[in-house]
């Protein structure tokens, strides 16, 4: 429970949200209907909920979407949750169901490899200094990219593992999947965009090389 | 984090990139017209707590139903009395020639022969109804 643990500290740190304390009224408030309390939890989840989509779905816009349903789905299912349980864990089940569905649907119209060279064209430019920090977005675009050879279930499982830091149990029991399911996905999901960065970006791999010496 | 090319390490900054305040304008009342369109086509024709009501009045309303057809049917009985020997006719005295004329024919058929049937018009002419009431000592009721 320790990465659901962080990821709530860190949402209560981060988010000028509630207290931890505070949420288990919110909630309690919102299974009652209350909608100003539930706008409080959607304050203090939108953005880690909206992470999680985005590095499914693969953009902001589309993340966006998947983070309304998410919440109006909870607000729907609010009544089924029971105190006890892991709010982080019930919330992010929602959030990778949904961004699966909707990426999976994206593809179904959009059959597009992302390594194809058009789409490598929309990655930013090589940093002629290797030292230089990348931007925030230029990470996220590179991850797209190589994200783009995982599995879904792999990308899920790499997001919230190795990207949100949820712990190996909690992935298992979000995915509904075995431990030791969860660490073969985090291997291979590794592999492959460990093999698409040294290909694709060395650059970056460098820079990186040169940020931490 | 040894490992310079290690994605984990690489990808996990993406935690800290969250959008600016700015994007989330309109997010809020995206979502709770989202909750209320979803609550409207969930909700079902007839919640518990409605139930709960229609159950607990529905003995009340079959009971001033009852009344209320009472209120009809007795003014109309003693309107058209129950003749008091066999035979006599149940016409009552205010009622004219061209009235007893529109009434159904009192059916010959019946056996008894003591048997009497009584038509009253309920209700406004276009949108009532006829009651047809069979009289006779020998019906149980």
């Amino acid at each position: 429970m320790g990465g659901i643990h962080s990821s709530l500290a860190a949402w209560a740190v981060s988010s000028r949200g509630p207290l931890r304390m505070e949420e288990r009224e919110l909630i309690r408030r919102a299974q009652g209907g209350d909608l100003p309390a539930f706008e409080q939890l959607v304050r203090g989840w939108r953005d880690q909920v909206f992470r999680i989509a985005r590095q499914i779905v693969g953009d902001e816009e589309g993340a966006k979407d998947v983070a309304q349903m998410v919440f109006i789905r909870l607000w729907q299912g609010l009544g089924r949750y029971r105190e006890g349980g892991s709010f982080a864990a019930y919330l992010h089940r929602i959030t990778v169901n949904l961004a699966i569905d909707f990426h999976r649907q994206q593809a179904r119209r959009h059959p597009t490899d992302s390594w194809d060279p058009v789409a490598l064209d929309q990655i930013p430019s090589r940093p002629q200094d290797p030292n230089a920090s990348l931007a925030p977005g230029e990470v996220q675009r590179v991850f797209r990219v190589l994200s783009a050879r995982l599995t879904p279930r792999q990308r899920a499982v790499f997001v919230l593992r190795e990207i949100e830091e949820v712990s190996t149990e909690d992935v298992a029991e979000i995915l509904g999947m075995r431990q030791s399911t969860v660490r073969n996905h985090v291997l291979e999901a590794r592999r492959i965009l460990r093999e698409g960065l040294a290909r694709l970006f060395p650059e970056y791999a460098r820079g990186q090389e040169g940020r931490e010496k | 984090m040894n490992d310079p090319r290690d994605p984990s390490a690489y990808f996990r900054s993406l935690r800290e990139s969250n959008p600016k305040e700015e994007f989330w304008i309109g997010f809020w009342p995206s979502v709770r017209a989202g909750i209320r369109e979803a609550d409207l086509t969930r909700r079902p024709i007839l919640t518990r707590t409605g139930a709960l009501l229609l159950g607990s009045f529905a003995g009340v309303m079959v009971a001033a139903a009852v009344l209320v057809l009472g209120f009809l049917v007795v003014p109309a009985l003693r309107v058209h009395p129950v003749p008091s020997s066999p035979g006599e006719a149940a016409v009552p005295e205010a009622m004219t020639r061209a009235e007893e004329a529109a009434r159904p024919p009192v059916m010959e058929d019946l056996s008894p022969a003591t048997a009497r049937v009584y038509t009253f018009h309920v209700g406004e002419r276009a949108d009532g109804t006829d009651v047809i009431l069979i009289v006779d000592e020998s019906i149980d009721i």
